[in-house]
C-alpha cells in the first residue's frame, strides 16, 4: 500500500479506488487507483515519522520498565505454582505445557483449532470459482534425485510427524507441531510426485471428512471434560501413569485430532494457492 | 451439581461452533441455512430462559474443568450478559432470515453453506465475548471474529467488496494486535489473565505505583485496540465500505452485532478488572467520551453527504456507536446502563433497517442510489414500512427503541458537570443531523410519481417475517421499556 493509497484510507474516501459500481469479479490489485496529487503529500510523510517514532518511544520505554525475564509477578504466584507442582499428577502428562494448552485451558485451544478450521474455510470461500488454473507442474519435469529422495524421505517425515502426535504427552511436541511436520510431508509429496499421488488417499472428501471428525471429536471432549468438572461430575476418564504411552486420559486423541486438523489445513492452504482447488 | 441453566453460557458457545463445524458435511446446500437458523432459535430460547432465570439477581461464575477460577478457563453470566446474548441470538436469527433472499442472489450457490458456518462461527464468538471472564479467552474469540466477519463481507463478491474485506482486515487485526500486546503486558506486570484476579493486582498496582507507566500506556493501547474494532469515530474509515458493499445479512449482523461485542469486552474490562474510579482516572472515559461526540457529529455529517443507500446507513452506525460510547465516556453506572440500552435499540433498529433496505434496493431492480429508489417503499411496502419505523426510531421519534436509550443518555449526564452540557447539547444537534438524512430518505421511498411504476411487487415471504417482528420489537422496545432497563440496571450492578 503507497502513501498515497494509505491517505486515501484515512480519509475514507471511495474515490480513491476508482470502481465501477457492481462490475464483475476483479482481483484488487487489478484495479486501478486515482489518487489526486496532493500537496499534503509530504507533511502526511513527516507526521506518519513522527508518529512512529513516538509510539516506538512508547513501546521501548513500556518495555525498559517491564519486569526481567524470568523475575516479577508473572512468574511467581500461584498460577505457575499450580502448573508446575500438580499438572502432571492432576492431568497426567509428562509434558507441562501439553497439560496446560489442552487440559487446564482447553477451552482456549480448542477456539484457536476453530481459527484454523475458519481461516480454512474462508480460503475455500475466496478462491472457490475464481481462480484460473494454472499449469500444472507435472511430476515428470522434475528430476529424478528430487522424485528419489522425496519418495525415500517421505515415509519417514510421517512417521516422525505421527511420533510427535502419538508422544505429545510425554516429550516436547504435541497436535501442532506433529500436525505441521505431517502437513510438510503432504506438501512435499505433492511438490514432486505431482497431486495424482497425494489425491489417491487425500481427496477433498477425505479432508472434509478427516478435519469434521476431529474437530467434532474435540470439541465432544473439551465439553464433555468442562460440563463434568464444573457440575463437579466424575468425568471417568482416568490420567494413568504419567509416563506411559497410554496415559493422560483424552490428551493423546485430543492431540491426534488436532494433529489432523493442523495437517489438513496446511495441506489445503497450499493447494488452494498453488493450483487453486483442492479436488 | 449446579442448577441446569448455568450450563447454559458454556453449551451454547460450544454447540455454536459445534454448528459451524458439522455444517460442512451435508451435501445439500441449503441445509447449512436450515442448521443455522434452527441453532439460533434453540439459542435464542435457552438465552432467553437464562435471562428470566437470573432476572432474581444473581450472577454465577462457571468454570470449565476440574479446577477452579485461575487455572482453568471461566466463564461468567448475570442478567446484563444473558439478556445481551438473547438480544444477540434474536437479532442474528431476524437478520439471517430477512436477508436470506438477498443471500440466494449474491451468493453463488457452492459458496452459500459456507457462507452460514462463518455465521454460526461468529456468534460463538460473540456469545464468547459476552460471557468470558477471562482476557486470553477474549482474545481467542477475537480473532474467531475478526476471520468471520471479513468472510461475511467478502462473500458477495463485487471488486468493491473484496477490497472492502482488505481494509476491514488490515483495520481489525491493528485492532487485534493492539489488544493481544495490551493482554500480554498485563500479564507480565501483574501475572494473572482472569478478570477476577486482575482486579486487586491492578488495584494494588494504581496504589504503589510500581508498574504504574506500563499499566497505563497497555490500557491505552487495549482501549485503542478495542476501538477499532468496534469503529469508534477517527478508526471508523473502514466501516462504510465493509458495512456498504456486503449483502444484506452480513450488514444487519456486522452493524448489529459485531462492532457491539468488542464494546460489551470493553465495559466488561473497565468494570471487573480496572473500577471504573480507576479508569476515570486515567482519563480513558474522557477520551472515549469526546470521541463519541466527533462520532455522533462526523458519522451524520457523512451520512447527509452520502447518495448511496446502504452507506448512508453504515454512517449512521459511526453516529449511533457515538452514542454508545458517550455513554460509556461518563464513567458511571448510569451511564452503562444508558450504553447498554443503545447496545440493544441500535442492534434491532439497525438490522430491521438493513434487511428493509435490502428488501427495497431488490425490489428496485438492485438500484442502490438514493435518488433512484423513488417508491420503492410502494413496491415493497413491509420494507418501506420497516425503514420508516427504523428511520424514525433513529431520528429519536418517541414510542421508539432509540428515543428511550436517547433518554437514558441524557439522563445519565444530569449532574456531571461539562459532560452534561456537552452530551445534551450533541445529543440535540445530532438528533437533528439523523433526520437530515433519514427523513428525506422516508419521503423518497414512499414518494409516487408513476403509478405503473409503484405497484407493490411479490415479497419474500421470510423477510416478509423478519421485517414485521424486528418492526414490532423496536416499537415494543420504545413502549414497555421498563422491564429491559430494570434487567440492564441488574445486570450492570452485579457486572
Amino acid at each position: 500500500m503507497t502513501l498515497k493509497n494509505l491517505k486515501a484510507w484515512i480519509d475514507g474516501e471511495l474515490e480513491a479506488f476508482n470502481f465501477e459500481p457492481d462490475t464483475a469479479y476483479k482481483r484488487p490489485e487489478a484495479v486501478k487507483t486515482k489518487v489526486a496529487k496532493a500537496d499534503s503529500d509530504k507533511a502526511l510523510k513527516i507526521i506518519s515519522v513522527i508518529v512512529a517514532a513516538v509510539l516506538l518511544f512508547v513501546m521501548l520505554s513500556i518495555v525498559y520498565t517491564l519486569p526481567a525475564f524470568g523475575s516479577g509477578a508473572a512468574t511467581d504466584n500461584e498460577l505457575t505454582e499450580r502448573y508446575i507442582e500438580k499438572g502432571m499428577y492432576e492431568v497426567g502428562a509428562r509434558n507441562l505445557v501439553v497439560n496446560m494448552i489442552l487440559v487446564y485451558r482447553g477451552f482456549d485451544t480448542f477456539g484457536e483449532s476453530t481459527v484454523l478450521f475458519t481461516a480454512a474455510t474462508c480460503v475455500l470461500m475466496l478462491l472457490m470459482g475464481t481462480a484460473e488454473k494454472t499449469e500444472e507442474i507435472r511430476p515428470e519435469n522434475n528430476t529424478t534425485i528430487l522424485r528419489t529422495v522425496i519418495t525415500g524421505l517421505f515415509p519417514f517425515v510421517l512417521v516422525f510427524g505421527i511420533y510427535i502426535l502419538l508422544n505429545g504427552h510425554l516429550s516436547p511436541g504435541g497436535g501442532f507441531s506433529g500436525g505441521s511436520v505431517l502437513g510438510a510431508g503432504l506438501i512435499l509429496l505433492d511438490i514432486s510426485l505431482g497431486c495424482e499421488t497425494v489425491r489417491k488417499f487425500f481427496s477433498v472428501k477425505v479432508f472434509d471428512a478427516v478435519r469434521v471428525a476431529a474437530l467434532c471429536f474435540y470439541c465432544a471432549s473439551i465439553s464433555w471434560l468442562s460440563i463434568c468438572g464444573a457440575n463437579g461430575l466424575d468425568n471417568h476418564i482416568g490420567t494413568g501413569t504419567p509416563g506411559h504411552l497410554f496415559s493422560a486420559g483424552l490428551i493423546m486423541p485430543i492431540n491426534l485430532a488436532v494433529g489432523c486438523v493442523v495437517a489438513c489445513t496446511m495441506y489445503a492452504f497450499f493447494t488452494y494457492f498453488y493450483r487453486g482447488e483442492l479436488k | 451439581m449446579r442448577p441446569i441453566y448455568e450450563n447454559i453460557p458454556a453449551v451454547s458457545i460450544l454447540f455454536m461452533m459445534l454448528m459451524g463445524i458439522v455444517s460442512v458435511a451435508p451435501k445439500n446446500k441449503k441445509t447449512a441455512f436450515r442448521i443455522t437458523v434452527c441453532a439460533l432459535l434453540l439459542l435464542f430460547g435457552a438465552s432467553l430462559y437464562l435471562t428470566v432465570s437470573l432476572t432474581g439477581g444473581r450472577s454465577f461464575t462457571y468454570a470449565m474443568g476440574n479446577w477452579g477460577a485461575p487455572w482453568g478457563n471461566e466463564l461468567r453470566a448475570g442478567p446484563l450478559e444473558a439478556l445481551m446474548a438473547t438480544v444477540f441470538a434474536f437479532t442474528m436469527l431476524m437478520s439471517v432470515l430477512g436477508g436470506r433472499y438477498d443471500a440466494e442472489n449474491d451468493i453463488l450457490l457452492e459458496k452459500q453453506p459456507l457462507y452460514y458456518i462463518m455465521l454460526d462461527l461468529l456468534m460463538a464468538s460473540l456469545l464468547a465475548l459476552i460471557y468470558t471472564n477471562d482476557l486470553f479467552t477474549g482474545y481467542v474469540f477475537i480473532e474467531i471474529n475478526t476471520i468471520t466477519a471479513c468472510a461475511l463481507v467478502m462473500a458477495k463478491e463485487e471488486g468493491r467488496t473484496i477490497a472492502a474485506t482488505v481494509r476491514y482486515l488490515i483495520m481489525s487485526l491493528v485492532g487485534s494486535s493492539l489488544f493481544l500486546m495490551s493482554v500480554a503486558l498485563l500479564y507480565g506486570i501483574t501475572g494473572h489473565l482472569l478478570m477476577e484476579s486482575l482486579a486487586p493486582a491492578i488495584a494494588k498496582i494504581a496504589e504503589t505505583k510500581s508498574y504504574f507507566f506500563p499499566l497505563a500506556a497497555l490500557s491505552c493501547m487495549m482501549v485503542c485496540g478495542l476501538s477499532i474494532k468496534s469503529a469508534l469515530y477517527p478508526f471508523s474509515t473502514w466501516l462504510p465500505d465493509a458495512h456498504g458493499t456486503a449483502t444484506t445479512t452480513s450488514s444487519a449482523v456486522l452493524s448489529g452485532l459485531v462492532i457491539k461485542g468488542y464494546i460489551i469486552l470493553m465495559v466488561k474490562v473497565f468494570v471487573r478488572c480496572y473500577s471504573l474510579e480507576l479508569v476515570n482516572s486515567l482519563g480513558l472515559t474522557n477520551i472515549l467520551f469526546v470521541l463519541g461526540v466527533a462520532a455522533m457529529i462526523m458519522g451524520s455529517v457523512k451520512a447527509i453527504k452520502e447518495t448511496h443507500l446502504k452507506r448512508m446507513i453504515a454512517y449512521s452506525s459511526v453516529a449511533q456507536v457515538g452514542y454508545i460510547f458517550i455513554a460509556v465516556g461518563m464513567g458511571t453506572k448510569a451511564g452503562l446502563i444508558a450504553a447498554f440500552f443503545q447496545i440493544i435499540a441500535h442492534a434491532v433498529t439497525k438490522s430491521l433497517i438493513f434487511c428493509c433496505a435490502g428488501g427495497m434496493i431488490d425490489a428496485t431492480h438492485h438500484q442502490k442510489q438514493l435518488y433512484e429508489l423513488d417508491g420503492a417503499g410502494r413496491r415493497n411496502p413491509v420494507a418501506g414500512i420497516g425503514f420508516t419505523v427504523g428511520g424514525l426510531a433513529m431520528v429519536g421519534i418517541p414510542l421508539l427503541g432509540s428515543f428511550v436509550a436517547k433518554i437514558y443518555i441524557a439522563n445519565a449526564s444530569v449532574g456531571m458537570g461539562w459532560m452534561a452540557v456537552v452530551a445534551l447539547a450533541t445529543l440535540g444537534i445530532s438528533g437533528v443531523l439523523n433526520a437530515l438524512y433519514y427523513l428525506p430518505a422516508i419521503i423518497r421511498i414512499w414518494r409516487c410519481e408513476n403509478h405503473e411504476d409503484t405497484k407493490a411487487e411479490k415479497c419474500d415471504g421470510r423477510f416478509a417475517f423478519a421485517a414485521i417482528v424486528l418492526t414490532l420489537v423496536v416499537i415494543a422496545l420504545g413502549v414497555c421499556y421498563e422491564p429491559v432497563a430494570k434487567i440492564l440496571a441488574l445486570g450492570v450492578d452485579l457486572l
